[in-house]
C-alpha cells in the first residue's frame, strides 16, 4: 500500500538510523524495529534489503526518460 | 535592468506576485530554448535539461536581468521550471492522444517504443515528488534537481550550500521514498 504523507516522513527518519549500517545489521535492525511498524515494515524491508525483495527498489527512478521534443512542440 | 535580481530579492521577502513573474520569465525562456534546441537538433536530440538551465542563465545575465551572484537562487529555482514544462509537454501530448489530434513526435522518447510508458513514468513521479514534498521538503528538493534538472551532485550541493556527502545520502533516500510511493 502506498505510504500516507505522516508514514513517508516517519519512514524518512527511520531511513536515516538503518541506511548507514551494513547488511547484517540492517536485518538486526529489521527484526528489532519492524514490529512497532508494521504498516511500513515491508517498505522499510525492501528498502534496506532488495536484494532479498521481489519490489523494484533497486531499480527506483534515477534519470529522466530520454525526452526529445519535435519541431512542432510549442 | 536586473528584473529577475529583483524578482529573486521580492521573492525572498515573500512577495507571491514576484513568484508568479518569475516563474513565468523562466517558463518562457527555457520552454522557448528546448524547442530552438530540438528544433536544430533534429527529432531525435535529447533534451539535456541541466545545459538548458545553463543556456537560460547565461541568457539572463548577458541580457542583464540576472546578476550573476544570483546563480545559486537562480538554479534552485530553475529545476521547478524545468520540471513543469517537462510535465505539461507530456500532458498536452497525451491530451492530443485522446483528442484524436496526435502528431506522433511532439514530444517523444529516445525509445519510441516506450514512450507511452515514459509518459506515464515521468507524471507518476511528479505525483511521487508533491508527496514527498509534504513529508520532506528538502529530500524532494534534492530530488527535483536530480531528476527534472538533470543537475549534478556538486551542482545541488552548490545550489542548496550543502556537502556532496548530504546530496548524495538525500538522493538516496529520496530514491528509496518515491520507489514506496510509485509501486
Amino acid at each position: 500500500m502506498r505510504p500516507s504523507i505522516p508514514q513517508l516522513a516517519l519512514m524518512s527518519r527511520l531511513l536515516d538510523e538503518a541506511l548507514p549500517l551494513d547488511e547484517a545489521d540492517r536485518r538486526a535492525w529489521l527484526e528489532r524495529r519492524s514490529p512497532e511498524y508494521p504498516d511500513l515494515a515491508q517498505h522499510l524491508r525492501e528498502a534496506l534489503l532488495p536484494q532479498e525483495s521481489q519490489a523494484a527498489y533497486s531499480k527506483s527512478p534515477l534519470t529522466l526518460p530520454g525526452l526529445a521534443f519535435a519541431p512542432e512542440f510549442g | 535592468m536586473n528584473q529577475l535580481t529583483e524578482l529573486l530579492a521580492q521573492l525572498r521577502a515573500g512577495d507571491p506576485e514576484a513568484r508568479n513573474a518569475l516563474f513565468a520569465a523562466a517558463y518562457s525562456e527555457l520552454h522557448r530554448l528546448a524547442r530552438s534546441r530540438l528544433r536544430d537538433g533534429g527529432r531525435n536530440t535529447v533534451l539535456d535539461t541541466t545545459c538548458l538551465v545553463h543556456e537560460a542563465y547565461l541568457r539572463f545575465v548577458s541580457a542583464g536581468e540576472l546578476r550573476a551572484e544570483d546563480r545559486r537562487a537562480f538554479f534552485a529555482y530553475a529545476s521547478q521550471v524545468m520540471r513543469s514544462v517537462i510535465v505539461n509537454s507530456v500532458r498536452e501530448r497525451i491530451a492530443q492522444k485522446r483528442g484524436g489530434q496526435w502528431r506522433p513526435l511532439t514530444l517523444s522518447t529516445q525509445l519510441p517504443v516506450n514512450a507511452a510508458d515514459d509518459e506515464e513514468t515521468i507524471l507518476r513521479m511528479h505525483e511521487a515528488l508533491e508527496a514527498l514534498e509534504q513529508a520532506d521538503p528538502r529530500l524532494a528538493e534534492v530530488a527535483q534537481m536530480r531528476y527534472f534538472g538533470g543537475y549534478s551532485e556538486q551542482e545541488i550541493a552548490e545550489t542548496l550550500d550543502i556537502t556532496e556527502r548530504t546530496v548524495r545520502r538525500d538522493w538516496e533516500k529520496a530514491r528509496l521514498l518515491l520507489a514506496a510511493l510509485l509501486r
